[in-house]
Formats: structure tokens, C-alpha cells, sequence
């Protein structure tokens, strides 16, 4: 068996907000392989931020592991941090605000390789930002390099801070909504670039996004994460995931997701109980889906957290009545 | 001369030949050209296109909102109020030519808007009941028990607990909440039209969800007229009766949703709907539009797509191709419509 790439282990995060304690992630374990393409998709407040920034190295857990290439990351030190930090790239969501206005488009891409020694003189560095800006699909370099983020259309500041991520020879990069600022027409082609560089470099990525389409699309090769409240509640490859969504949350999301033919979305309705998200310092006991959840019968619901658990066509689900019902099929698929 | 000749007693809103631009220092922003468009009785228009295409531009100059700089070109908007119970046609207003007293008149009591962030439209030192009593107090509307009383009506109508939202600051609602509330608000006066800036943008799925049924619900309701302006063409589409596209401050197509979305006639319209991520989508081939929206300061000469455009022709780079009926109720303004609709049917099969 291959080392994960990144493995968190029942990671939790709390933040105290006018001395109460909230839990933005709880109980939260994934592990990625290399090369490896997972969608975190949830509703703002889910936890899926802070997930990425935990990754990241951002914020440190308060409880559990998050480890890279096998080693916890808390216990780095010396060349394995920096192996870590240039390993692990984020690429922020306002691409009006990621990058720094004083700073030209040269400038914002060779910093990171002079900082970190990356090429041997300058040259060097001019070859090689030229070379990050064709990558990005930004061409011709040339046009570019003396330019400020101002001058650039949106599309085209993500895609430097693209190719700023891309300076130091990540092998992980975490993708916080960062297509979401960009206008509709062209978000295919960043979502496209993004692909291409997973195939040519090999990067491992996470996706996270609050479009289920989006998703969909970018990550039908890997593995879609549903969170609500700060929990995984299902997590299974994206063409299952979409096919046959589990969990009751999953659904309503997959239900609600509009349809740009008018006669297509008259036929579906998400069934939910509340249409209102439970604050965070007021979590409901047990399953925090269950006051909105429309399968919500057992008592179990109520009084206690589901695990997360896998089944044999690679889904995994948190949800009670879920697996009560899978866990009796699988059974008796085994008897004849 | 605020009152002119009634319009067609089918519709509620003309706008005519409108044109608004922002000076600057390089020269003018053109952010709305020449744009002619109705809104009918009861009916929902979706104004779609991306960030700056004049959408807001367009939805603010309607209620005479738009910043002090803006200079309104030329033009005309006509407002139909309602007829009374007998039926006499009532004469129509001129909304460019509304002096002050009567355009706080029009607003809210006429037509209403939502704008685009509800978490700043409402004051965050005032309780929802109190932001319901200042605008009630200043068109001398309801007040006290009466006026709760109306506007629990209107909470339970938006599918909020009036007991919880009555009493609650702003800050104490979600997104959706207070955005339900800020709709319930704009209810308040009974206008006849509501326009709303992008009104589910950053929110979530499920939330947006129940946006789009209570605005349904609304609409029905009191047979509402809403202008819809929005980047999101899947809220278009669930909302909207007809849409109309806008591109560089013009509108490039219009017509009943259904038509636009199956079969679009102008490339844009067209692109946009190919660069929409759904959940058949890996299936098709979906496709971004080339290049970046045109500078509205120095506007490409001929028709503003054409440097984006995959049908551009010799006579796209000279002549700007006028907004023309083509059937079906759709209007076009594009010299390769026929093509341009050819080509998206093939790619569906």
C-alpha cells in the first residue's frame, strides 16, 4: 500500500467566539494519494474552509493528526517542514484580494524562487516565470510580466495566483473555491487548466466549493466529501456519489442543485423537514441533520452521532437508517 | 411632466432606448446603450450576463437609484400603475421626469427593490420590527398593532416564524433568513413590481432553494412583476418567464425562457449556457467563451462579441447588428443567428 499524500485522523477544530466554544471540524478523517483529485462540498459554515486550512498548515488542529508523506506535520522540523510548506499550496478564492497590488506579475512570481533558491540567478528565474505563465494558459508570457493585477481581468489574476502556487514544486494543491469569483464563461477553462496540470505534474488536489456541479464536473475522476455541521456525512467516488447519493443531506443538495432547462426543474423538489441551517454554538444532539432530515425515525437519530462507515462499492456514509438498511443488504448478499 | 398617455394595459414596465454612463478619466463608461425591453402584468424577466455588463446599472436607473456621476444619455421609462376596480386606464408615469416628493412615491409603494448584499441593506442597530416601522412611518403606512399584525402576514408568507424574525437584529438571522426578511420588507407598500439584484448570490444550494419558492409564492400572490438580475442562468431559468442577455450594457437577445434556453440565437447567450457545469455535464463537451467581457470605454467597433465570438464575419467587425424579431417572440441582435442556433442544437444531439 502506497503512503498517503495527506491522511487526517479524527481532526477536530474548535474556535471559542465570545467565550463559547464552537466546532468547526469534528471527527474528520480522509486520506488522499497522490495524484489524487477530492471535492469538498458543503454549505457555508460546514467546516470545509477551515478542513483546507488545516491541511494547509494554517491552523492547527485541536485534536487528532493530519499527516504528510506518513509524518504527523505538528512534529516537522528543519527540511521536512520546508519539504511540508512547499509541498502543500493553497489557492485562495478572491483573486482581487490574493495578490498584491504594488506587486508586478514578475515580481509576484519570481519572490517564491528567489526566496526559496529555486533557480540560480536571474536569468534563470525570468526563464522560469515565463515558463509557469505558458502552464497557466497566460500567453504570451511577455505581455504579462510587467503587468500589475489591476490591468488583469479576473480570470487571468487567478490564474497567476495559479502559477504563484505552482513556483515551488507543490505536489498538493488545495483549490478554496477558486473559481467562484470568476464570471460564468469562463470558469470551464480554468476548471480545464487546473485538470491538465493534474495530469502533467501529478499534483494531488482538493476542491473545495459549495456547487455540487461543479464538482461534478471537476472531480468525476476522484472523490466528492459531503460535510455538514463540521462532520463528513458521506464520501464516495463522484460518479456513484451522483448516481446514488446516500446520505438524506446528500439528496436534498443533489434535489435542490437548479437545472438550466426550465422543464427539468418543475420535476424535483428536496424533501427537508427545515429549510434552516442550526448554528453552530447551538448544535441539535445526536445526527445534526436529524431535525431537518426527512428519514429521521430511530431514536438513535437523536442521541447519537453517526460514524462515518464504508461499505463495498467505496462509499462511505454517516447516517443511521443509511446503514442499518446497507448493512442488511451486504449481508445478505454474502448468504446465497 | 411626470404623467403621460397610458402604455398597454398588459404591461407594467417600458424602458425605451435608455442609455446611462459613468465618466472617468480615460472617458466614458458606456454601461447601458440603447436598451428597449417590457416587463407585463405579473410577469417574471430575468436580466442576465456577467460582471459588468450593466445589470445593476440597468436595475438601479429604474428606480432612479444610480450614483450621482451616472448621466442618464437618453431614453425614456414608463411605469403603468395598476388600474383601479373600474377599470379606467390610468395614465402612466414618466420615471425619468419624476420630481423628488413623487419619486419617494414610487419607490416602494410602485416598485420595490432588493439589492444584491442583505446583510447591508438593513441597519444593524435596528430590529427587523423597527426597520418595518421606519418605512411604513416614512409613507405614513401602517403603524403599531396594525402594522405588526400586516407584517407577520408577510414573514409567514417569505416562511419565516414571525415570533423569531419580529424581534430579531439582522445580525441574529442567516443569510437566507435575513434575505427573506428584506423580500417581506420590500412587500410592505404593495408595488407592483420588485426588482432584485442577484438575489440568491452567496448562498447556499438549499437556501437559494427556498429563495426561489418564495418568490414564486410571492409572485403569485399578489401578481407581481419582478425583474430578476442575476449572473446565475439556473435561477433563471427556474424563476423567470422571459430573459433577456446583456452584453457590454446592450441587450443582445430576449424571449420566453424556454425558447432562449433550448434553442439560443445569439452566440453569447449560447456560450453561456455551454459553460454551465450541471450534472450531465461531464457528458457534453462544456466549454468556456474565449477571451474577456469588451472595455466599455473603447468598445470593439461592429458588434461588441465579435472578438469572443466563433461566427464573426467581415460584416461583424464593421456594423453592429441591430436587435431584430426573429418569431417566436424572441428578438436577436446578431448577423449568424440562424447559424448560431444551428450550432448549439447539434451539440445537444
Amino acid at each position: 500500500m502506497t503512503i498517503p499524500l495527506i491522511e487526517l485522523e479524527h481532526v477536530r477544530r474548535n474556535f471559542t467566539i465570545q467565550r463559547r466554544q464552537l466546532t468547526a471540524v469534528d471527527d474528520l478523517s480522509l486520506r488522499i494519494q497522490p495524484g489524487e483529485i477530492v471535492c469538498l462540498v458543503g454549505e457555508s459554515g460546514c467546516g470545509k474552509t477551515t478542513t483546507g486550512k488545516l491541511i494547509a498548515g494554517l491552523l492547527p488542529p485541536s485534536a487528532g493528526s493530519i499527516r504528510f508523506l506518513g509524518q504527523s506535520i505538528s512534529q516537522l522540523r528543519g527540511a521536512a517542514y520546508r519539504r511540508y510548506r512547499l509541498g502543500v499550496q493553497l489557492i485562495h478564492q478572491d483573486p482581487y484580494a490574493s495578490l498584491n497590488p504594488a506587486h508586478t506579475i514578475y515580481d509576484t512570481l519570481a519572490a517564491p524562487l528567489r526566496r526559496h533558491r529555486l533557480t540560480k540567478d536571474e536569468r534563470a528565474t525570468r526563464a522560469r516565470v515565463r515558463e509557469l505563465l505558458t502552464i497557466v494558459d497566460l500567453t504570451p508570457p511577455d505581455d504579462l510580466l510587467g503587468k500589475y493585477p489591476h490591468q488583469l481581468s479576473g480570470g487571468q489574476r487567478q490564474r497567476v495566483a495559479i502559477a504563484r502556487a505552482l513556483t515551488v514544486g507543490p505536489s498538493f494543491l488545495i483549490a478554496d473555491e477558486a473559481v467562484s469569483m470568476v464570471d460564468v464563461s469562463i470558469r470551464i477553462s480554468l476548471l480545464n487548466t487546473l485538470l491538465r496540470l493534474k495530469e502533467q505534474i501529478g499534483l494531488g488536489v482538493l476542491f473545495i466549493t459549495h456547487d455540487l456541479a461543479l464538482a461534478n464536473y471537476f472531480a468525476w475522476a476522484g472523490r466528492i466529501g459531503v460535510m455538514y455541521l463540521g462532520r463528513l456525512v458521506e464520501l464516495a467516488p463522484t460518479p456513484l456519489l451522483i448516481a446514488q447519493p446516500q446520505h438524506p443531506y446528500t439528496q436534498a443538495l443533489l434535489a435542490a442543485l437548479p437545472a438550466v432547462d426550465p422543464d427539468l426543474n418543475r420535476q424535483k423538489a428536496p424533501q427537508l423537514r427545515s429549510a434552516d441551517v442550526p448554528s453552530l454554538l447551538r448544535l441539535p444532539g445526536g445526527c445534526s441533520f436529524h431535525p431537518r432530515c426527512p428519514r429521521c425515525q430511530l431514536a438513535q437519530c437523536e442521541m447519537q452521532v453517526p460514524a462515518l462507515v464504508a461499505f463495498r462499492d467505496g462509499s462511505a456514509v454517516a447516517c443511521h437508517p443509511v446503514q442499518h438498511e446497507r448493512r442488511a443488504e451486504e449481508n445478505s448478499d454474502v448468504q446465497p | 411632466m411626470s404623467e403621460h398617455t397610458p402604455l398597454d394595459p398588459q404591461l407594467t414596465l417600458a424602458v425605451r432606448d435608455l442609455s446611462v454612463a459613468y465618466p472617468s478619466q480615460r472617458g466614458l463608461v458606456q454601461a447601458v446603450r440603447h436598451v428597449s425591453f417590457d416587463v407585463r402584468r405579473g410577469e417574471s424577466l430575468a436580466l442576465i450576463g456577467e460582471s459588468g455588463a450593466g445589470k445593476t446599472t440597468l436595475g438601479l436607473s429604474l428606480l432612479r437609484l444610480l450614483p450621482p456621476n451616472a448621466q442618464i444619455g437618453g431614453g425614456q421609462i414608463s411605469y403603468q400603475p395598476a388600474p383601479p376596480a373600474e377599470c379606467a386606464p390610468v395614465a402612466a408615469i414618466n420615471v425619468l421626469q419624476l420630481t423628488p416628493r413623487q419619486l419617494r412615491r414610487f419607490r416602494w409603494q410602485e416598485c420595490a427593490m432588493v439589492f444584491q448584499a442583505a446583510l447591508n441593506a438593513f441597519n444593524p442597530m435596528l430590529r427587523i420590527a423597527d426597520q418595518f416601522a421606519d418605512t411604513a412611518r416614512a409613507h405614513g403606512y401602517l403603524r403599531g398593532r396594525a402594522l405588526a399584525l400586516r407584517a407577520a402576514e408577510l414573514l409567514r408568507l417569505v416562511r419565516l416564524d414571525p415570533d423569531r424574525a419580529w424581534r430579531a437584529y439582522p445580525h441574529e438571522l442567516s443569510g437566507g433568513m435575513r434575505q427573506r426578511a428584506l423580500i417581506a420588507l420590500s412587500l410592505l407598500l404593495t408595488p407592483q413590481l420588485l426588482i432584485l439584484d442577484e438575489p440568491t448570490t452567496a448562498l447556499d444550494i438549499l437556501t437559494q432553494h427556498t429563495i426561489i419558492e418564495v418568490l414564486k409564492d410571492v409572485g403569485s400572490a399578489f401578481g407581481l412583476a419582478m425583474i430578476v438580475i442575476s449572473h446565475d442562468l439556473t435561477l433563471a431559468a427556474e424563476l423567470a418567464d422571459r430573459v433577456a442577455t446583456l452584453y457590454a450594457g446592450m441587450i443582445v437577445e430576449s424571449g420566453d425562457t424556454r425558447t432562449v434556453f433550448r434553442r439560443p440565437a445569439h452566440p453569447y447567450t449560447a456560450g453561456l449556457l455551454n459553460a454551465v457545469p450541471t450534472l450531465a455535464a461531464h457528458k457534453q463537451e462544456l466549454r468556456s467563451i474565449p477571451g474577456a467581457p469588451p472595455d466599455l470605454i473603447d468598445r470593439p467597433h461592429g458588434c461588441a462579441f465579435h472578438p469572443r465570438c466563433p461566427l464573426a464575419s467581415e460584416q461583424c467587425r464593421r456594423v453592429e447588428p441591430p436587435l431584430e424579431a426573429i418569431g417566436d417572440g424572441v428578438q436577436v441582435a446578431c448577423w449568424h443567428w440562424r447559424s448560431a442556433r444551428a450550432m448549439f442544437v447539434k451539440r445537444e444531439t
